[in-house]
């Protein structure tokens, strides 16, 4: 079976590169199996899955695996990370209610002079995109004035 | 005397002829000559084919530094076994097929540890140009003409 694989697979390599022969493909399986055992870590290993259909078959028969955690460091950056985004956030929406409150405030002092029928032309031509908070404030600001 | 001559000292015969004499201790770190020593199915000269001269002296080098060195600090041996093993290729190949013929087990890890510190860490290309003799451009159009291959259809 696994002469049948390695016949199908194309080898132009053997023949064409004569004059440097291709000494670790005479290395017996149990030899490499030595060396995937001593290399150890994942990421290397993930890598030489790769390198050749032999290597793939050879490789999950390694016993000793390392598997280096440095993603807890990383994990512990993406969480501050996001405690700053958050922080972030926290920020815009605040400037952005700022900005959002400098509106309205206005508007609604407007409403307050104008009166309702104003106010509520005023709500109505506000565009629709503009946030709703907007409409709903002048809105109760004109209700209050009816009340 | 020459009993204990014949006790102590081996004489083995590479694949080209030469001839090395050998403390006992010494050969028989290799296993499979120490089985041969065991089983008294050895006489003085011991044939080691598949072995030739240079690989057999690298390796006697060896097993003499480690037979030595075995009461030492063994952070010498290690920076030994580094520099020993820090060969070219052939020499590499070479060396792993006789430590693996005569069951040499120190020289064995050591050689397959340089390999392993060879092939750590480096991009797939690396190890396939480095182990495999695959030139860059034969990788894309071996993958190429294979990629073809595997897509045709069977009809």
């Amino acid at each position: 079976m696994l002469d049948l694989t390695t016949k199908v697979y194309p080898k132009p390599y053997t023949s064409s590169s004569s004059d440097e022969i291709n000494h670790f493909d005479l290395l017996p399986d149990s030899i490499l199996l030595l060396i995937f055992n001593k290399i150890g870590d994942v990421k290397a290993l993930g890598r030489c899955c790769v390198i050749s259909r032999r290597f793939y078959t050879l490789v999950p028969q390694v016993e000793n695996v390392v598997v280096r955690v440095d993603c807890v460091i990383s994990d512990d950056d993406a969480s501050s990370a996001s405690r700053s985004s958050d922080k972030s956030c926290e920020a815009f929406s605040k400037l952005f209610r700022f900005v959002l409150g400098g509106i309205i405030k206005p508007l609604q002092a407007l409403g307050q002079f104008l009166g309702p029928k104003r106010s509520n032309s005023i709500s109505s031509s506000s565009s629709s995109s503009s946030s709703s908070s907007l409409s709903v404030g002048t809105g109760a600001s004109a209700d209050d004035e009816l009340d | 005397m020459s009993s204990s001559l014949e006790k102590n000292m081996l004489i083995l015969r590479s694949s080209d002829g030469e001839e090395f004499i050998v403390p006992e201790v010494v050969a028989v770190m290799s296993k499979a000559i120490k089985n041969m020593v065991e089983d008294e199915c050895a006489s003085n000269t011991i044939p080691v084919p598949n072995v030739d001269a240079n690989i057999l002296a690298m390796v006697i080098e060896f097993c003499k530094k480690h037979d030595e060195s075995e009461a030492e600090a063994a952070s010498d041996l290690k920076t030994f076994d580094s520099e020993f093993v820090n060969r070219g290729q052939e020499a590499l190949y070479d060396l792993i097929t006789a430590a693996n013929f005569r069951d040499v087990k120190e020289l064995l890890d050591a050689l397959c540890q340089n390999v392993a510190e060879m092939i750590k860490g480096k991009s797939v290309h690396h190890i396939r140009i480095q182990f495999l003799g695959y030139q860059l451009f034969e990788i894309l159009t071996s993958n190429f003409i294979w990629n073809i291959w595997c897509d045709r259809d069977f009809d």
